[in-house]
């Protein structure tokens, strides 16, 4: 897989295997917006718990504009994501991705990230390692926040270099 | 000696005048990267004065990203948030 930018406008993403292509799927899906620790990772305290009144208000006043910017910036993703991989289409798959969507697949990629890192408990640790597929949930999340982390650094290469 | 009362708007004005920080927590998901980007977006720093914050929360587990006003404080805490770093308000001691 390889990711190169095509024109002004677009970046575009050759050569996405049927398994690659299924974790680009799960970009916006494996967002727990529900679980509680995914909730407590995304919305954190602003006072490290040391002042109830104005976290109850920061919860009144401000997570629900947080909450409506997460779910824009995943909005766009599935936008591009519509129609992937597209019809009976054989490996590899290609995805175009305009650049000014760019900032928001940066965006969804770090809530799917902390989104699996919260959902099942992993430390710094478990980052360092290399990722062994045994097949399991926890190693499956282990190797879509590697993944996404290298889209990540991608696209935010192709940002800085576009600014 | 006589007790000099404040009026309810004096000890608020007090209260949002004292300095405070923004602080940033280290979080072993965030890309260095991303963590340089966010501080260059949200605040305008150089890319060298984002990239030493950025080191001292990855070496040190917290920088003080900013110290001013409370109000400010709180709108670059909400951006912080909004770009999902661990951000959080402390009064300057």
């Amino acid at each position: 897989m390889y990711i190169h930018r095509l024109d002004s406008d677009c970046l575009v993403i050759h050569g996405i295997s049927e398994f690659l292509g299924e974790l680009l799927l799960q970009v916006t899906r494996c967002v727990d917006t529900g679980h509680p620790a995914v909730e407590k990772r995304m919305l954190s305290s602003p006072t490290a718990g040391l002042d109830p009144e104005w976290e109850a208000d920061w919860r009144e006043y401000v997570q629900p504009d947080l909450r409506q910017m997460f779910q824009t910036s995943r909005e766009v993703v599935d936008a591009d994501l519509e129609g992937f991989p597209g019809g009976p289409s054989v490996e590899p798959f290609t995805l175009r991705i305009p650049l000014d969507h760019l900032e928001a697949w940066v965006h969804s990629l770090n809530q799917a990230r902390l989104s699996l890192a919260a959902r099942h408990g992993f430390e710094e640790r478990d980052l360092e390692g290399g990722v062994s597929f045994e097949g399991d949930a926890r190693d499956l999340a282990l190797t879509q926040i590697h993944f996404y982390g290298i889209l990540q650094e991608s696209f935010l290469q192709h940002l800085e270099s576009a600014s | 000696m006589a007790e000099i009362l404040l009026e309810p708007e004096t000890r608020i004005d007090e209260a949002t005048a004292t300095p405070w920080n923004v602080v940033v927590h280290n979080d072993p998901i965030n890309l260095m990267t991303y963590v340089t980007r966010v501080f260059q977006k949200v605040f305008g720093y150089s890319r060298e004065r984002a990239e030493k914050h950025m080191l001292e929360v990855h070496n040190e587990g917290r920088s003080v990203v900013w110290s001013g006003a409370r109000e400010t404080a709180e709108v670059y805490v909400q951006h912080l948030h909004g770009h999902l770093l661990l951000a959080t308000l402390e009064k300057t001691q």
